[in-house]
């Protein structure tokens, strides 16, 4: 295990770099959802009777909407003494290790199944590659998932499946199994899934070996721990008023689904706005898995079956061709998008952890009957370096926060920025999780949410349109900020049109007075007011 | 004399464009479906309809947002005296009207959200916009194309070397 401990770590440093140069101010994440999860590092403990008070100024923020509570865990117990970006970086760089030495624990636990001795070396490394480097752990640090990356029970808890569902199994295995799963579910819901349908699969494959009392214990705990979890994220869901329109919910869906392009291949195109989804799987491990089933290799059956069928489910209930988006079949699961199901699993997707990790085990014991094992490590290696766009993806940016927030009054902060409609819209989530992480470094109360995953409840942005409908229709400034209580306004210049930059500044002039400070550093201009209402702390 | 004649047609052609000014306005409309938007510009000496739609037809607009888009191509304009007009339920609504300083932007987005007021009134308000720009253009084939060659790469490797191995063993 020691050795492949080494390679993975060598390979992640590799991977992400120059993360390790810089982790406590760089960021290799292209998007915008590493600032929420640096923020909440920075803000759990602040959190009181499960609202935050640092955000959603005067209000305070509900926290419904969050996806790790795992991640949270964390926060919590690491209460503000490290900084953020440190935090979400290390995941980048360890998460990856650690998943790929959990699937490197389930092979090993295959392995021991089928033959004796130890695992061939080459065929542990594929297992843990397929998984821990997975193409959606790309798609992870793109996206600043950085959550994702660290997960390790979901092999574990298939390892201790398989225990459970063995002719030996103890009530010890039943409850690392419900441990586990209880730990991918923490991690996100998506994984808890992903782990609750590899269970299920395991039961129904290998029911009839297995103790049954020990098998109705793990699946009893199993059920428990779902069922509780459903039903705070339903009470949750209705507190936020999430109930998507079965519209929205379609195209939302897409968007969270694999297409054919999508699936095996990733083309520069597909950063380029806001969002990294693609690929779901590797297409060597694809090609070296399915190869168990005409080579007929002992024990890879059910690992195919897992890998092909999550594969196929990251195609959402919806197949399309590509990013035009305008053909489309329907799949085997187009009934459950019309059941409403995916009004709440809105990424498909995320089934390609599920689908790696069955395929790189199906892999892993191909290449174990391989004269030449070593090329299905190079072969899986190729997909994530190369085929994910590993490399030439993830690279390194710095992350500065601007320093005339640091001029402010001790008060709270609304950020001005003006709106980005049509296919940009998600340039919102974009402001909303810059002033979130900017506040990392001022420490003022601000009016935006920071887990908010629906702009239309935004405070920040209602705010905002107040402000500025009233500045550019010559209405009453104060009118619209007195209900704040704010210490300053912070208009964000650079971001406006110059016809409409003019008019605000003037406007703001007029209602506040003279500006208070004006800044071009941290990568942006911005100008701030006094807001001039008297603000309770 | 003919040589000449040729340089002067060319640079007759060659002659650079009249400055040209892009007006993209946006209307959002949340829960309302109206079911005509019209945009009216004066612009210079003379009005300008601009039909706003959410199907995806005009170039800036992404289609069923509920965001209505229509666009304008004309001189460079200091300011731009606009109107706003809804039709919804039967009924034809002015919901804006505002002269807009637009400072010769060879660019100009403009953005009004309409809300429904007190007595069913609607009601057209700013907002603050910057240009949203549109998707890359996807070139999906060279992609689909490498990772197939690398699927069918590392089948045939991998074949190769499992017929090789059951070969050795059988012998």
């Amino acid at each position: 295990m020691s050795r492949s401990f080494f390679v993975f770590l060598a390979f992640s440093l590799i991977w992400s770099w120059p993360l390790a140069l810089a982790p406590g101010s760089s960021t290799v994440s292209l998007h915008f959802d590493q600032y929420p999860a640096s923020w909440l590092v920075f803000a759990a403990s602040s959190f009181e009777s499960g609202r935050s008070t640092l955000s959603g100024w005067p209000t305070g923020e509900p926290l419904v909407r969050l996806d790790s509570f795992l991640f949270l865990a964390l926060a919590q117990a690491l209460g503000g003494r490290v900084s953020g970006l440190l935090v979400t970086n290390m995941f980048v760089l360890f998460g990856p290790v650690f998943s790929a030495l959990g699937a490197v624990a389930l092979f090993d636990r295959v392995w021991a199944e089928l033959r004796p001795g130890v695992p061939p070396i080459y065929s542990r490394l594929i297992a843990g590659f397929c998984f821990g480097f997975a193409p959606l752990a790309t798609v992870g640090v793109l996206e600043g998932h950085v959550y994702y990356l660290l997960n390790p029970w979901l092999p574990l808890c298939i390892a201790s499946g398989l225990r459970v569902t063995s002719d030996d199994g103890t009530i010890k295995n039943a409850i690392s199994t419900v441990v586990f799963f209880a730990a991918s579910l923490l991690t996100t819901a998506y994984m808890g899934v992903n782990a609750l349908v590899a269970l299920a699969l395991l039961g129904l494959w290998r029911w009839r070996g297995a103790r049954l009392p020990v098998l109705g214990a793990a699946a009893l705990g199993v059920g428990v721990v779902g069922a509780i979890y459903a039903g705070f994220f339903v009470s949750g869901s209705l507190r936020a008023g999430v109930a998507a329109a079965s519209d929205s919910a379609d195209a939302l869906v897409r968007l969270g689904s694999a297409s054919a392009t999508t699936l095996l291949a990733w083309a520069p195109w597909m950063d380029l706005n806001r969002h990294s989804l693609a690929p779901a799987l590797g297409p060597a491990t694809l090609a070296l898995g399915f190869l168990a089933w005409p080579a007929r290799i002992r024990g890879s059956g059910l690992w195919l079956v897992l890998g092909l069928g999550a594969g196929i489910v990251t195609l959402g209930p919806v197949l399309e061709l590509g990013i035009a988006r305008t053909e489309a079949w329907p799949t085997p699961l187009y009934p459950l998008l019309q059941l409403g199901l995916f009004d709440i699993y809105r990424f498909p997707i995320r089934f390609g952890w599920l689908a790696m990790l069955g395929l790189g085990i199906a892999a892993a014991l191909v290449m174990s009957r391989h004269r030449w094992p070593w090329l299905g490590l190079l072969l899986v290696v190729g997909d994530v370096g190369l085929l994910s766009g590993g490399w030439t993806r993830v690279r390194g940016h710095p992350s500065p926060a601007p320093s005339l927030y640091r001029l402010l009054p001790e008060a709270p902060v609304l950020d001005l920025y003006p709106e980005v409609g049509g296919l940009q819209e998600d340039m919102g989530f974009y402001f909303q999780n810059l002033s979130c992480y900017y506040q990392i470094h001022h420490r003022r109360r601000i009016v935006d949410w920071c887990l908010n995953t629906n702009l239309a409840q935004s405070p920040r942005l209602a705010a905002s349109r107040a402000v500025h409908a009233a500045l550019l229709g010559e209405g009453d400034v104060k009118a619209a900020l007195r209900p704040l209580r704010l210490g300053s306004v912070v208009l964000h210049a650079g971001l406006y049109q110059p016809f409409e930059r003019s008019a605000l500044v003037v406007g703001l002039t007029n209602a506040l007075g003279p500006a208070l400070a004006e800044g071009t550093d941290g990568g942006e201009w911005l100008i701030a007011w006094a807001a001039g209402t008297p603000v309770e702390e | 004399m003919f040589s000449a004649l040729i340089l002067a047609g060319l640079a007759a052609g060659a002659a650079p464009p009249e400055d040209v000014q892009t007006v993209v306005v946006d209307v959002a409309f949340g829960g309302l479906t109206p079911e005509r938007v019209l945009a009216t510009l004066q612009v210079a000496d003379a009005d300008a309809e601009v039909v706003l739609v959410d199907d995806g037809t005009d170039p800036h607009d992404a289609r069923g947002d509920r965001v209505y888009t229509g666009s304008h191509r004309g001189p460079l304009v200091q300011y731009l005296p606009l109107t706003l007009t809804v039709d919804l339920d039967g009924k034809r609504q002015d919901v804006y009207t505002g002269t807009l300083r637009v400072g010769m932007e060879r660019s100009v987005s403009l953005a009004f959200e309409v809300t429904t007021g007190a007595g069913g009134v609607l009601t057209g308000v700013r907002r603050a916009s910057a240009a949203p720009g549109r998707m890359s253009h996807a070139t999906e084939a060279v992609p689909l194309v490498a990772s197939a060659v690398w699927a069918v790469l590392a089948l045939v490797a991998g074949a190769v070397g499992l017929k090789v191995r059951r070969g050795t063993e059988a012998e």
